[in-house]
């Protein structure tokens, strides 16, 4: 079944790029991939030396899809980022690995990550095409070493196929495994045909709740005052509903994991971690870095009340979520309806293209 | 004779090219952006400082601006303005900022620039600007989203509250709070040069105003504080001041 498989996709590929082997003394043609850039979000900094290819994209989501690149082929990129739970572990807290060990933190969702700067939620990678290699390598993961990786790639004749129309050769080699995984990762967009979005193009409208979540949504915060506000902009603003920085936002005060701080070896990283995005978080549950909170009810509480105001290297911009307010507690003092009001809302944030689109889709099946 | 003459005016012609005092009609000026806390550089994040007049122990972990409006005055008391000219500065890695290439050659007297956006680029659509434009928000993370325009000043860090290291912010928007900068001084720009901005940390905090964190509030986003947002402004439009000009090869 699986050879079966493998025979369609190789002739898809000849099919679509026969002209792929240029041969001698002919030029390499490729085909320019125009990332869509939904409307509202800011022109990225795509990578200058990675120019988007459709046959760059095509071979990264094969190897995105394909257990090969584990030890034992039963784990590829996608067992943990599966476009049906928004490229996250389908509802897991933690992902098992290959060797059923598990991991210590949240599978990150994949979209947008043409706006990143830094990568993985203590940010410690500088690149999509050095983070696709980690999980490849890590021992808790997919536990294989990438010279495997690219000698069972060199039996494969798709491969050979895909790279040629890739890059001109067939040759395979461990940056040319991360550049067309980053390609792949570069092209997945949440954005453009949410209902949030769908509002701002005047096609659809909020209800009263969604609005009132609009509101508290882009409001400071108040917790004496009225209206009240959930300040949740300032890190979370924007059309990419993330500012993509590395902060603490309070969650412990005693820390088992360093975030950031683990990378650097800096004491005044520690507790940091990446902001992620809140497009497709109904997709994507548990949340935090931990997946500590199952519901985005959690969520809206523990932000409402449980800030840590002695986290050590709270976020500056985390003050106005540990003020005290008239009752002699801290915090927001958001009544429960608010709180559903601003779940509402970021419910209005699911793009379900990120699981309908056929070019995110599993090219195997 | 006829070719002799042509070849003398051809060797006047390299000679009088390759006149070494003759500078160049028209320069650039690169700024280059130097935050400084009494006088002395200081590490973000890690830099414990003391403000001298009131002895408050204090952390910068970001101090990004966005500036516009750049201008220099000349000493016969003609004004270049630089439109559409705009700068992100970030204080922890600050890149330098290239005033273009049509300076007339000459001695000037000042230099000034705006500390925020007119209303036009404030209000303008974020999503238009291009990668590596100083507007662009995923670049500079100054944009407050949909609801509004930028953040024309993001100072944060910590202060020692009761010994308890305590956040401060303080992001100073809206268009009413744009504010000029002047620098004067003698700056001869005959040539290719670069000229040293500080920014003055301790100013934010000691200037037209005393301000500490702990008793005048520590954080602002410019509404609904007091008034410390405009206090803020005003220190910190007369927290810059110019520094070196040195050479550089163009």
């Amino acid at each position: 079944m699986i050879f079966f498989k493998r025979l369609i996709s190789v002739t898809w590929l000849f099919i679509a790029y026969s002209c792929g082997d240029p041969g001698p003394n002919k030029p390499h043609l490729t085909t320019p991939y125009i990332l869509p850039i939904p409307p509202g979000f800011p022109q990225p900094a795509l990578p200058s030396d990675n120019e988007l290819t459709e046959e760059s994209i095509i071979l990264g989501r094969l190897l995105f899809y394909d257990p090969i690149l584990s030890l034992d082929s039963s784990q590829s990129c996608s067992s943990c980022h599966n476009p049906s739970f928004g490229f996250t572990d389908n509802g897991n807290k933690y992902s098992t690995g290959v060797d059923g060990s598990v991991s210590f933190r949240n599978s990150m969702p994949l979209h947008d990550l043409a706006w990143g700067k830094q990568f993985a939620w203590d940010g410690g990678m500088p690149s999509l095409r050095e983070q696709a290699l980690e999980p490849i390598q890590n021992p808790t993961e997919m536990k294989e070493s990438v010279v495997n990786v690219v000698e069972k790639l060199k039996r494969q004749p798709l491969y050979e196929q895909a790279f040629n129309a890739a890059y001109g050769d067939s040759e395979i080699n461990p940056d040319k495994i991360g550049l067309a995984l980053e390609q792949f990762m570069l092209i997945i967009l949440s954005g453009g045909s949410s209902k949030f979005d769908n509002v701002n193009a005047g096609i659809e409208s909020f209800t009263a709740e969604e609005q009132l979540g609009v509101q508290l949504f882009n409001a400071e915060a108040n917790p004496d005052g009225s209206p009240k506000g959930a300040d949740c902009f300032h890190c979370h603003g924007g059309a990419l509903f993330t500012n993509n920085t590395i902060v603490n936002n309070g969650l412990d005060s005693i820390l088992t994991d360093l975030g950031k701080g683990g990378i650097t070896n800096l004491e005044v990283d520690n507790g940091k971690f990446k902001v992620p995005s809140l497009r497709n978080l109904a997709y994507t549950p548990p949340y935090m870095h931990d997946g500590r909170f199952q519901t985005l009810e959690e969520v809206l509480e523990f932000y409402n009340s449980n800030v840590l105001s002695n986290s050590p290297n709270l976020a500056p911009g985390m003050t106005g979520f540990v003020q005290s307010h008239s009752s002699g507690e801290q915090g927001l003092n958001l009544s429960l309806s608010e709180r559903q009001a601003i779940v509402a809302f970021l419910n209005t944030l699911t793009d379900t293209r990120i699981e309908t689109d056929t070019l995110y889709q599993n090219p195997f099946k | 004779m006829k070719k002799f003459k042509i070849l003398f005016i051809i060797l006047i012609g390299i000679f009088t090219s390759c006149d070494k005092n003759q500078g160049p009609e028209t320069v650039d000026l690169e700024l280059q952006f130097v935050p400084k806390f009494n006088n002395a550089i200081f590490s973000y994040e890690t830099d414990s400082l003391i403000q001298s007049t009131t002895q408050d122990t204090l952390i910068f972990t970001r101090s990004d601006f966005l500036l516009s409006n750049f201008k220099l005055t000349a000493d016969d008391g003609s004004v270049i303005k630089f439109e559409n000219t705009y700068a992100f500065v970030k204080g922890a890695s600050p890149d330098t900022i290239k005033l273009p290439l049509s300076i007339p050659s000459g001695n000037y007297v000042g230099i000034s620039f705006d500390l925020g956006l007119d209303s036009a680029a404030n209000h303008s659509d974020p999503s238009t600007w291009l990668p590596n434009h100083p507007l662009n928000p995923s670049l500079n993370n100054l944009h407050w989203g949909w609801t509004g325009g930028y953040v024309f000043a993001a100072l944060e860090g910590y202060y020692q509250n009761m010994g308890v290291k305590t956040p401060w912010l303080y992001h100073i928007a809206l268009n009413e709070n744009q504010t000029a900068v002047n620098l004067s001084g003698a700056f001869d720009l005959s040539d290719f040069k670069t000229l040293e901005i500080k920014w003055n940390a301790e100013m934010l905090f000691h200037n037209l105003f005393s301000l500490r964190p702990g008793i005048d509030g520590d954080f602002t986003h410019s509404t609904n504080d007091n008034g410390l947002a405009k206090k803020l402004v005003q220190n910190l439009s007369t927290s810059f001041s110019s520094g070196s000009l040195k050479n550089r090869t163009p």
